[in-house]
């Protein structure tokens, strides 16, 4: 703790203080407490009458992230994002420490991410703050200056997407739109023609994002799975085509209840086996 | 001669105080402009983290010569992999960090988080370490190279470290160096008398690939004479076509690739060539996008997570185009050494059948070799030998 930490703060108005810093903390500040301030800027407590004011020097940037830190226990980057947006401008303010003490990498990609995300709907802030996004999760903003995402903003909210979905449909979102589609062609009402049976709607709408951001490899996909899911596989099983990262292939599910169920299988994969190696063999002469 | 576009390259030379006297700081002074030049005391900027896409532009453009301090001698970071893929036995032997040239798909983008480009002016330093494992395993066919985080010849000019290289293993025939590059300078060692066992490599792609994706460096004419050069020299030539990116019309484009090399080499001229498909690490996504935005070959790609956390092609679109390059030259000359890089063993079977043990000219490459002395103090010490 700093010496200038020791001095008492002064009870003042908050007409004598400057509430430039308001970044609209998600914490409500405890009910007949005072602001607190330091040198006459608000910290916390933003609506009240009074200020605790704390003078504290200029360069004491330890005892400044130490009075901050102990007025939030915790800070989402959003909030952080709107605390640098207002404090840039203060050269006093020891941001970048403060960055620090809640944990984060205090570099200019940090910096830059938080200016974006600052210009994001509050809706969408508060959907970030929630999910406990992270800036590496929003950093397909960085190359979304000019580009108008509104429309995506909200079907994120609309689908109360989770945090990974939500995410993933953002990045799609954004490459899409620089790869040349509209945004209008990416809403939920548009792709809803894509919604399969067992998802949930916002899950089919990120389904169909990826359909338009991986279109080769889902033509090649479709036409594979049509082609392995019409072999022989054995009469009570299920055959399920999927991807698995950079694979694909498929899924059997096999029921045996005695030796003999374990027979027949084996036989009619030894077919579909055969069968197989035969077209290898056909494309290879 | 010092080419003018290296010059003007660099809009600021820092040179640390240590490393002053050294041979390449005074190379530096006189090939740059004084008011280009700074001498320094410790790192002339700082950074926490990953660079922002300006940050990391702008590296490229800011030289830091400086001592290095720690192991110059290490292993492929391929080999640190051994589960996921299939290695070479390849060591590195960094002379520096980031690149003048600016690919697209450069995975120093996900590994450097330094905001100056590094040249490094204690090569004797790196030539003892050399010289120490150079006594404890003289018959062994170790094979080192100097490109892996720094283009081994883009700076040469500068550096001449080549040269000092160079003469270092005419003393040790058994071992190789391979220097590894994208670039066409290679005069300033031509006339070095070498011992047989140096290979100059070319990472090389197809011609709207380099023009497209490979910014800033020499054009795939250029990269193919200088390599003609340094094999009328005697020196061994190698070819990385890496990475096979998949653009329409790729066929085409790496058909070419492959009747140029043919018409202008013999197998017997060509060390090896390797191929290795598009993959990077999943974070570095962002920078490439920013940097590249999305109509590059590269961004605009449809990649999927793979078993070792990068992201790759679908593995069935890896195995045709493997298969297109590796039959594309097996069926010109059936003595083509051509080898797949950074690949899991699964892709090694299903274009060769067998995995690289099993193919007679690539047996000698992939023999797992006794671990150098700085691997052993790292694995003792419990890390890792690359990032």
């Amino acid at each position: 703790m700093s010496k200038s930490d020791l001095k008492p703060p002064q009870l003042c108005s908050m007409s004598q203080c400057d509430k430039s810093l308001d970044f609209s903390p998600l914490q409500s500040w405890p009910e007949g407490l005072p602001a607190v301030a330091v040198n006459s800027f608000v910290l916390a407590g933003f609506s009240r009458e009074f200020v605790f004011n704390h003078q504290l020097e200029e360069n004491d940037v330890e005892g400044i992230c130490t009075l901050f830190r102990s007025l939030y226990f915790d800070l989402s980057f959003a909030e952080m994002a709107r605390l640098s947006q207002k404090a840039k401008f203060l050269s006093w303010f020891p941001l970048a420490a403060l960055v620090q003490k809640f944990g984060w990498q205090a570099n200019d990609q940090f910096f830059q991410i938080a200016d974006r995300l600052v210009k994001t709907p509050v809706g969408f802030q508060k959907w970030c703050t929630e999910k406990k996004v992270s800036p590496q999760d929003l950093a397909p903003l960085l190359s979304a200056d000019g580009l108008e995402l509104k429309q995506l903003f909200h079907d994120i909210l609309h689908f109360q997407l989770s945090k990974s979905l939500g995410v993933k449909a953002l990045e799609l979102g954004i490459e899409l739109i620089l790869q040349g589609q509209t945004v209008e062609n990416l809403t939920c009402q548009k792709l809803l023609s894509f919604v399969n049976n067992g998802q949930s709607p916002g899950e089919a709408w990120i389904a169909a994002l990826k359909q338009l951001r991986y279109p080769e490899t889902f033509k090649r996909d479709q036409a594979q799975e049509e082609k392995m899911t019409s072999l022989p596989w054995p009469g009570t099983s299920h055959a399920k085509w999927i991807r698995q990262g950079d694979k694909t292939g498929i899924e059997l599910k096999l029921f045996v209840s005695q030796p003999s169920d374990l027979k027949k299988y084996l036989q009619s994969l030894n077919k579909v086996q055969d069968l197989l190696e035969q077209e290898a063999t056909g494309t290879k002469h | 001669m010092i080419s003018p576009e290296i010059v003007q390259h660099f809009e600021k030379i820092f040179i640390d105080e240590k490393s002053r006297d050294s041979e390449l700081a005074q190379r530096v002074l006189q090939i740059f402009p004084a008011e280009k030049i700074q001498f320094v005391l410790g790192p002339p900027l700082s950074n926490k983290g990953p660079l922002s896409a300006e940050q990391f532009d702008r590296s490229k453009r800011l030289l830091y010569v400086k001592p290095f301090e720690g192991h110059f001698f290490k292993r492929c970071p391929g080999a640190s992999q051994k589960k996921v893929l299939t290695c070479c036995n390849y060591y590195v032997l960094n002379l520096g960090q980031q690149c003048n040239m600016n690919c697209s798909y450069c995975y120093l983008q996900s590994y450097l988080n330094t905001p100056t480009m590094q040249m490094y002016s204690n090569i004797d330093q790196a030539l003892k370490e050399l010289e120490d494992m150079a006594e404890t395993h003289p018959d062994l066919p170790y094979r080192v190279g100097t490109g892996e985080v720094i283009d081994s010849l883009s700076l040469d000019e500068i550096s001449l470290h080549s040269r000092k290289l160079i003469a270092f293993f005419k003393k040790f025939p058994k071992w190789t160096l391979e220097f590894k590059t994208k670039s066409d300078k290679v005069d300033q060692f031509l006339d070095c008398e070498h011992a047989g066992n140096v290979v100059v490599s070319w990472s090389i792609n197809a011609p709207e690939v380099i023009s497209r994706e490979e910014h800033g460096t020499a054009s795939f004419e250029a990269r193919l004479k200088a390599a003609r050069k340094c094999a009328d020299r005697g020196f061994q030539v190698a070819f990385h076509i890496d990475p096979l990116i998949y653009h329409s019309g790729w066929q085409q484009g790496y058909q070419s690739l492959i009747d140029e090399i043919h018409a202008r080499f013999r197998p017997s001229e060509v060390h090896v060539v390797s191929v290795g498909a598009l993959r990077f690490q999943p974070e570095q996504r962002h920078l490439m996008r920013e940097r590249f935005g999305m109509s590059s070959w590269v961004t605009s790609a449809e990649m999927f997570q793979s078993e070792g956390g990068k992201l790759r092609y679908d593995q069935n679109l890896r195995k045709e185009m493997f298969d297109f390059v590796v039959h594309g030259l097996k069926a010109k000359d059936p003595a083509w050494k051509v080898f797949l890089c950074m690949e899991t063993p699964e892709s090694w079977i299903s274009s060769y059948e067998k995995t690289p043990l099993q193919v007679p000219e690539l047996k000698e490459i992939f023999r797992p070799l006794p671990k150098i002395r700085s691997e052993s103090q790292e694995q003792n010490a419990g890390q890792a030998c690359h990032p």
